[in-house]
């Protein structure tokens, strides 16, 4: 019934109307009601909480006693966090390099001829993802063992005849984040590689027929075409890996636990010992609100310097 | 299908699952400690209680079965009808990065069972969690025969070195119950050491120890698997600090214990200093003393520990290893007590540095397994009847039950007086004859001072000073800035309680000894017998 | 290159060619080795956990690095079902997994839609509300969030450890991304069809979502799957623990028996093997679907 009546006319008159808008916008509001009533619940309630303790001092639980700003004076003054901001800053640029490899791999799967060769590389790469976290460390500490013996490192290289450079890897503060960013090597996690492809698989087939009628090389079709389109999905991974990265602090704290001699240690563990050890957890909240601060910044950066979400909704707001 | 009202009853949906959220919130049966209302003080009721296993299961980590807790809990329960005593799952992963989040949560909450299981009490005795003990040990134990220690004072059934520790605020707060000891007893290889030309256990002093230690390391052999906790540094210090008559002037109550109080009040006073041998000794002989240790001995030791603790031992790659009481059961597993033997922690004598005494007193440290009662117990009107059952479970017939169960699963060493009977293999009781014979004393406890914000430091310290990356002064004069840090917040928590001005009038009042000059020595230490 | 293929010429030409495919071919066979070593190398730890299940505690210790368990036993495994209790705990993880999954992409699609096709007054500010509530650190926020609920009564029940877990940023994110791609045109001739706001994100947009939907709904069972603290917190009866807490149960601060561990890990890690090679095919699926391709 609906068909008749369809003309350039009706569009604007359903959507443009002030009554329409309005209603649409109530619409959209009772959409995001249940997300909000969540999150005011489980989110927002317990983080002004925390902001609020960030200028006490606050054992976590009934010690409370106002110190204004002493604890970001503290955190700022406190050396432990030069040196672990310093020690952010190299994990940062490894594992944001990890996190984003995978789309090699991911253009390599893709661009394989045979549809069940796809799937099971598929199925290879991500299910890795299934071991648990401290399994995998485990190995890893099997890995780095000292003692030739039982690790497996320098183990090789006493067989390929390099005794000289078998040395105790997690245990040397020049060797250390080297070591600890090795770890997990080819560093194909699961999720990015999911994500890459599943937004190679959104390229339209014109597309991709069209850069081969054009004589696109593999490489060239790489850079200009598939690179742009599915740049929304590298953004995701890249702002997920960032706030997984800067709040990270368990796989540090059972493979050096900071050490040795501070050289891995990261604003998180500082964070987790003050709050779960030292019973400062107002001086930790204080460290985790600035690691807030600091990822809201790099988000809205990443917006600005990347296709913003925002710039596309400004465009789809002209048509 | 009429598509509006398809819209609208989605969207009364959708509002009617938000209420259902908000009503599901509101309405959940509260937690259950609240439903029921409190008895009385009176000896009926449920008491909840968790083990370090669970009871009478095998689980993975406890291959037999433990049944005695729940006959001593049938036993109680015949003798007074109306109490119910309920065992409730621990949790086991008592991993230090989960234990004080779950310990915390639970005790804000009061979710903790009445009595629950605890390894350092430390962080969380003065926040309204747990129940102070102090006024129930020095009661009577009336499940102890008349004329046995205990009958009269619950306290005097332990032995004296490992009475329940008493925290900054003068109070106890935990029980042990009776199957911690010393712990730290070191495991080694008889085959290794009859390799070594070693015919037993080294002497019980470090330089003994270090000989044998250097005995196998000439043959080839790693001597000693360990992380780099402080237990080995600590015990020294304890016994220069002793030696050096230090102790009775910091133990300024005069109860043979240094307790947290006194042990910050020697902090803020100065005890760790540049001019102190106790302090600076043990630091060099330590630092020595790592060639004998594993490659990787540099880690923290949260690190090594966490998995696969002993691997190296059990491979049979080093002759000894530090603290085999938590690998007991694979020990036995791998050879048992014909291929392997044990050894309590040894001490430190003029021998190996001239400031140690010829023949030390021998200093045990406090076993580490309490129970503590909790804010829960209170809550419900139950901290009488916990106490009650805590005093009928450490009587020495019940603990020798509990011990000898426990043997299979783990190497556990009596603190209560009376156990002469248990029946463990001869090597361990030799570990207990010889802390009962030496009369032996506790120590100061060194690793007691500071907190966490003091210790990270110090282990950074430590391993940048090890690796030769930081002098010897530099390292303590690390300690000795962080210190301040640590002493305010303490000040600031205890402004916030009663005891607060007592403390301060003993930190003024406190001066330390001298010991005549001392300057850090530029060399390295030497071992006397390799010199 | 293509062209030249696509141009066959002179003899010189036809040489280039043969030599052009020649290297083609082995850069195939490179790729196609590469890819072998990359995913032998990823899947390693996965077939180390699964070998060293089916060993004894002292042959683990003794050979942790053979893959050949000597001789291979199965009471690790009888062990974690029974002693382990892995059953109870598998039926927990995945009654939990299974909840938040529908509730959370029910209402991240919603949130998504609307922020990415209504232009409602202060929309950005409510979608930046929403995305920072992925930047403050977990650890801090835990025990306030504890704490909440816990006053309104839901520590050790079911609801109190899904609850939190029904609206997540990160979804309303992934799926505004996908839904922003998505051409304008064919709801547009929904919306001519007479398909109202709601019709239209039922009818048209949800089912064109659906690859992301289901990447989304991956994301969301794993994150619950392998959440640790929270259940560990708000829950203290074991018969309601997830997988993740009974593994932990295993170990304790004596000793750890790893090959035991390592069973139960396996155990649990079948439910999401199946969920993987499930959700391949759905993906695949849902993009043949969807009508952009082809």
């Amino acid at each position: 019934m609906s068909v008749q009546t369809a003309d350039a006319g009706l569009d604007s008159k359903l959507w443009s109307g002030r009554r329409r808008v309005l209603r649409r916008n109530l619409t959209a509001f009772l959409f995001l009601l249940p997300t909000f009533l969540f999150l005011a619940i489980f989110m927002y309630q317990p983080t002004l909480n925390v902001i609020y303790h960030t200028f006490f001092r606050w054992d976590g639980f009934s010690v409370e006693r106002f110190v204004g700003f002493k604890n970001y004076i503290t955190m700022v003054n406190d050396p432990n966090m030069h040196i672990a901001t310093r020690n952010l800053g190299w994990f940062f640029l490894g594992w944001m390099l990890q996190r984003i490899s995978p789309f090699l791999v991911a253009e390599l799967v893709f661009n394989l001829k045979r549809e069940r060769s796809k799937y099971w590389y598929r199925t290879l790469f991500v299910l890795p993802m299934v071991v648990p976290f401290l399994v995998t460390i485990m190995i890893w500490k099997f890995i780095y063992n000292p003692l030739p013996t039982i690790g497996v490192l320098n183990r090789m290289l006493g067989s390929f005849g390099l005794e000289s450079w078998q040395t105790a890897w997690l245990s040397e503060p020049s060797l250390v984040i080297l070591a600890l960013l090795l770890v997990s090597f080819p560093w194909i996690s699961g999720w990015p590689f999911l994500i890459f492809y599943a937004g190679l698989q959104q390229i339209p087939n014109e597309v991709l027929d069209a850069s081969v009628m054009d004589g696109c090389n593999v490489w060239q079709r790489m850079v200009r075409i598939d690179i742009p389109l599915v740049i929304t999905s590298i953004q995701l991974v890249a702002i997920q890996t960032m706030i997984g990265i800067i709040q990270d602090f368990a796989f540090v704290l059972i493979m050096t636990a900071g050490g040795p001699a501070k050289a891995s240690l990261v604003p998180g563990l500082l964070l987790f010992m003050a709050a779960f050890r030292g019973d400062q957890m107002g001086y930790g909240a204080t460290i985790g609100v600035t690691m807030f601060i600091a990822i809201f910044i790099l988000t809205l950066l990443s917006f600005r310097y990347t296709t913003s979400p925002f710039a596309r909704t400004r465009r789809t707001r002209e048509t | 299908m009429n598509r509006a009202l398809s819209r609208r009853q989605f969207l009364i949906g959708t509002g009617g699952l938000a209420a259902a959220g908000l009503i599901a919130a509101c309405a959940m049966p509260a937690a259950p400690m609240e439903d029921d209302a409190a008895e009385g003080s009176g000896l009926t009721g449920e008491l909840t209680i968790d083990m370090q296993y669970v009871p009478g299961k095998v689980t993975a980590d406890t291959p037999v079965a433990l049944h005695e807790i729940l006959h001593i809990a049938s036993e109680y329960q015949d003798m007074h009808p109306g109490v119910e005593v309920v065992f409730e799952e621990p949790f086991k992963a008592t991993e230090a990065m989960t234990q004080p989040t779950y310990f915390k949560a639970g005790a804000a909450a009061g979710t903790l069972p009445d009595i629950t299981f605890t390894y350092g009490l430390t962080f969380i005795y003065d926040k309204d969690t747990i129940i102070p003990t102090t006024e129930y040990l020095n009661q009577p134990n009336q499940y102890i025969p008349a004329g046995q220690p205990g009958n009269s004072r619950w306290i005097d059934q332990w032995f004296d070195d490992v009475q329940p520790i008493v925290l900054a605020d003068g109070n106890n707060y935990d029980i042990p119950v009776g199957w911690g000891g010393p712990g730290l007893v070191i495991a080694y290889n008889k085959e290794i050491f009859a390799e070594a030309g070693l015919s037993g256990p080294p002497e019980k002093t470090y330089y003994d120890y270090y000989q044998a230690c250097q005995q196998i390391l000439d043959t080839g052999t790693i001597p000693v698997e360990s992380t780099l906790l402080s237990w080995e540094w600590d015990r020294m210090v304890d016994y220069l600090v002793r030696a050096m008559g230090l102790f009775e002037l910091i133990d300024i109550n005069g109860d043979g214990f240094c307790d947290d109080v006194e042990q910050t009040r020697a902090a803020v006073a100065g005890i760790v200093r540049l001019d102190a041998p106790y302090w600076v000794e043990p630091t060099r002989i330590w630092k020595e003393a790592t060639n004998y240790y594993q490659p990787g001995y540099l880690q923290m030791a949260q690190t090594t520990s966490a998995i696969g603790y002993g691997e190296v031992f059990m491979t049979e790659q080093t002759a000894m290893v530090w603290n085999a009481t938590r690998i007991w059961p694979q020990l036995m597993e791998l050879g048992g007590t014909d291929k392997f033997g044990v050894f309590n922690l040894p001490r430190l004598t003029n021998k190996l540095t001239p400031w140690g005494e010829e023949d030390p007193t021998w200093l045990i440290a406090r076993g580490t397994e309490s129970k503590t009662v909790t804010k829960t117990a209170r809550e419900r009107g139950r901290v009488d009847l916990a106490v009650d059952f805590l005093k009928f479970m450490t009587t020495p017939a019940n603990t020798a039950r509990l011990i000898q169960e426990r043997l299979g699963t783990n190497l556990v060493l009596p603190t209560i007086k009376g156990l002469e009977d248990i029946d463990i293999d001869d090597d361990v009781k030799a570990l207990v004859r010889d802390y009962e014979a030496d009369t032996a004393k506790p120590g100061f406890s060194s690793d007691r001072i500071g907190d966490w914000h003091f210790w990270y430091e110090w282990f950074s310290a430590t391993q940048a000073y090890f690796a030769d990356d930081m002098t010897l002064e530099e390292m303590i004069q690390i300690q000795i800035d962080v210190l301040p840090t640590f002493i305010e917040n303490f000040l600031v928590d205890k402004e916030l309680h009663a005891e607060a001005a007592e403390w301060e009038k003993m930190q003024a009042d406190y001066t330390p000894p001298p010991w005549g000059d001392y300057t850090v020595p530029t060399e390295p230490f030497v071992m006397p017998f390799n010199a | 290159m293509a062209r030249t293929l696509s141009d066959p010429g002179s003899g010189a030409r036809e040489q280039n060619r043969l030599l052009l495919i020649a290297t083609r071919r082995s850069f195939t066979i490179i790729v196609y080795v590469l890819l072998i070593a990359l995913a032998f190398s990823m899947i390693f730890p996965y077939l180390w956990m699964l070998a060293n299940s089916f060993k004894s505690r002292t042959d683990f210790f003794t050979n942790p690095y053979s893959v050949i368990p000597m001789p291979p036993t199965l009471s690790t495994y009888y062990d974690a079902l029974t002693i382990g209790r892995m059953g109870v705990y598998l039926g927990n993880s995945i009654l939990y997994a299974a909840a938040v999954l529908v509730v959370q992409l029910f209402i991240d699609s919603l949130a998504a839609y609307s922020f990415a096709r209504v232009d409602f007054p202060g929309r950005e500010t409510l979608f930046l509300a929403v995305l920072a509530t992925l930047m403050l650190p977990g650890s801090v926020t835990l025990i306030p969030t504890f704490l909440i609920a816990h006053g309104l009564g839901l520590t050790n029940t079911f609801t109190g450890v899904v609850l939190p877990g029904f609206a997540g940023a990160f979804g309303i994110f992934l799926l505004r991304q996908f839904f922003l791609n998505i051409p304008r045109e064919l709801e547009d001739a929904a919306r001519i069809d007479g398909s109202g706001f709601f019709g239209t994100y039922w009818r048209i947009m949800l089912p064109l979502a659906k690859p992301a939907m289901v990447t989304l709904g991956v994301f969301i069972f794993l994150n619950e799957w392998s959440s640790f603290v929270w259940p560990l917190i708000i829950l203290s009866d074991w018969k309601k623990y997830p997988v993740t807490v009974g593994i932990a149960l295993f170990r304790d601060v004596n000793q750890i028996n790893w090959p035991a561990v390592f069973a139960g890990s396996t155990i649990v890690s079948f439910p999401i093997v199946i969920l993987f090679v499930l959700a391949q095919e759905y993906i695949i699926g849902g993009i043949s679907l969807s009508g952009l391709k082809g």
